[in-house]
């Protein structure tokens, strides 16, 4: 009886489950190479294929046996085919049980020319003296087709993800902008009311105070004090008026509901107009000096702002000057630019009031004592820049102030 | 002689042709324009006198002031080199000031003026004011030459507090 040998083969709890004789280990090793489902090659130090089992051939797409004998650079794509001979070389002087190619996307070719994504393990050993290396090569088509779609499913997520934070980003950033402007109004809104509140009350309590004392005259008295009295009251239900008609100003501005008609009209004739409209503001001593410069009158632009704007800016000169203080208004226009500056030797506004001269209802700080919304200069840049213009200061504090105006001349509305 | 002048259109075509020797006041003097023809020319304003060019041009410039009922001008002066006041309806008065050494206004002559008067001021040295006294409205057609570039208005601390409304207030 021949001797027995075990190959014990234990299962995964434990037990002996079979045992081979001798003479038929080479057998089951044979079955086993035939049967493998990985492609299994043995090459010789020359590079031949010296056997190779069927599922190698069914890889490659050759018949059994046909590749036996053939260099292993077959099975190689044709670009890297010289380079391998090398590798080859370099593996022999030292051999290894390794995976071949680690970290290399390696492919296999097929008999057809076509290629395929394989991963190869490689192991060496001698038979009589000679040296063989065996590889173990994995189809791993259909796993690297899975690692891509993973890998793009991953991709596509990420993009998803980035656009997903990018949108709430984006909705951070106009929530914060939206309590930002909600801050800004609730401000405005106590400026408006602190505003509103003094400047109404005052002119009121005069009209309370001249009705009551009207009331209490004698009819000998009457005659002549009612008459100033009336004038009193008219003189501030003007003011009152002309708070109001910021406040309407201010809201059509904002609503859009006023438009630029640019017309040509002649500029001197508007400034000659306003400043004799405006001289019963004009304080003792005060003198309004008008010039226009070259020889163009006509300007073309919106004829009703340009008159609000040179009006306010006016009215600013005379209210913030003293007495006896010139206002120089001066035109010109000038390559397509009508230029409009009013200068004041007035009391000027702080350098730190200076940036927020242009904000709603704001006051320079030396101005408590003057009536005024703090509209007035909103207004105007808003009507400039429906004209297209530009406005721009210069003012020292207790010296006066420089308005510098700029309007660009453009063509007649189709209106 | 030339004959009347009897349509705005005729006074602006001799206007434009110039004064020639006898002076633009010689053209002003064949006015003989009906009111009427006025009228439709002018514009009037609740609060303040109003001035309606009729023609300009490198050498002239021509307007009709129309003042409402005890509406006024400033105290003014300008640059223009000659200027004629003709009252065409109604009645104006022109008041002439003097700039004292302090630069304080002082009345210095006191005129009427009615149809077919006309008030002239040479060099644009006056500075002075028209004031309408009729009981009702008045119309001056008032010539400048050459056209104004410059418009000087003095403060009234003499004058009567007018109740006009400048527009938006304030910085």
């Amino acid at each position: 009886m021949a001797e027995r040998r075990s190959l014990s083969f234990s299962g995964s709890h434990g037990a002996m489950l079979t045992t081979f004789r001798e003479q038929d280990h080479a057998r089951v090793c044979g079955i086993m190479f035939q049967t493998a489902a990985e492609g299994l090659v043995v090459v010789d130090a020359k590079g031949l294929i010296r056997l190779q089992n069927p599922r190698l051939a069914e890889l490659f797409g050759y018949k059994d046996e046909e590749l036996v004998g053939q260099p292993i650079e077959k099975l190689v794509p044709e670009a890297i085919a010289s380079g391998h001979r090398a590798h080859r070389d370099r593996y022999l002087e030292k051999p290894q049980q390794r995976p071949m190619g680690s970290g290399l996307e390696l492919r296999g070719r097929r008999k057809d020319g076509s290629e395929f994504p394989v991963e190869v393990s490689l192991n060496h050993f001698e038979v009589d003296g000679e040296r063989f290396v065996m590889g173990l090569v994995t189809d791993v088509t259909l796993r690297k087709r899975a690692e891509h779609e993973l890998a793009a499913t991953l991709s596509d997520l990420e993009a998803r993800v980035e656009q997903r934070t990018g949108e709430l980003r984006q909705a951070e950033h106009n929530v914060r902008e939206a309590l930002e402007r909600e801050r800004e109004l609730n401000e405005l809104k106590s400026r408006f009311v602190s505003m509103a509140s003094h400047e109404f009350r005052t002119p009121l309590s005069t009209i309370m105070s001249s009705v009551d004392l009207i009331g209490r005259y004698t009819d000998d008295a009457r005659n002549e004090k009612v008459g100033k009295h009336v004038d009193r009251i008219r003189g501030k239900v003007r003011e009152l008026t002309g708070i109001l008609n910021d406040f309407l100003s201010l809201d059509k501005l904002e609503q859009g509901l006023v438009a630029c008609h640019p017309a040509p009209f002649d500029v001197l004739d508007l400034c000659i107009g306003l400043i004799e409209e405006m001289r019963t503001l004009a304080k003792p001593g005060q003198a309004v000096h008008f010039d226009h410069a070259g020889e163009v009158r006509e300007a073309c632009t919106d004829r009703q702002m340009l008159s609000n704007v040179v009006s306010n800016l006016l009215s600013n000169a005379i209210k913030y000057s003293p007495e006896d203080r010139p206002i120089h208004l001066r035109t010109a226009i000038t390559n397509g630019m009508l230029s409009i500056q009013v200068e004041d030797q007035g009391i000027g506004i702080p350098e730190k009031d200076q940036v927020h001269l242009f904000e709603r209802f704001f006051r320079a700080g030396n101005t408590v004592s003057i009536q005024g919304t703090g509209l007035g200069l909103n207004i105007v840049r808003k009507y400039l820049d429906m004209m297209g213009g530009s406005i721009r200061f210069d003012s020292r504090e207790g010296a006066g102030t420089t308005f510098f105006v700029e309007i660009p001349m453009t063509s007649e509305s189709p209106h | 002689m030339k004959g009347s002048i009897t349509s705005v259109q005729e006074l602006i075509l001799a206007l434009e042709e110039g004064p020639g020797q006898d002076g633009y006041l010689s053209i002003l003097k064949r006015l003989e324009i009906p009111v009427r023809d006025l009228v439709p020319l002018c514009t009037w304003h609740q609060k303040h006198y109003t001035r309606n060019c009729l023609s300009r041009n490198a050498d002239f410039e021509l307007f009709l002031i129309c003042y409402e009922k005890g509406q006024r001008t400033s105290i003014h002066d300008y640059d223009s080199q000659e200027a004629w006041v003709h009252p065409v309806s109604g009645e104006v008065t022109e008041e002439r000031f003097a700039l004292g050494p302090n630069g304080a206004l002082r009345l210095v002559n006191s005129t009427v003026l009615r149809p077919p008067t006309f008030s002239y001021m040479h060099n644009g040295s006056s500075v002075h004011r028209y004031v309408n006294t009729h009981d009702g409205r008045s119309i001056t057609l008032n010539l400048y030459a050459k056209p104004l570039r410059k418009w000087k208005v003095y403060d009234e601390t003499t004058g009567d507090p007018s109740t006009m409304s400048p527009g938006p207030q304030d910085r």
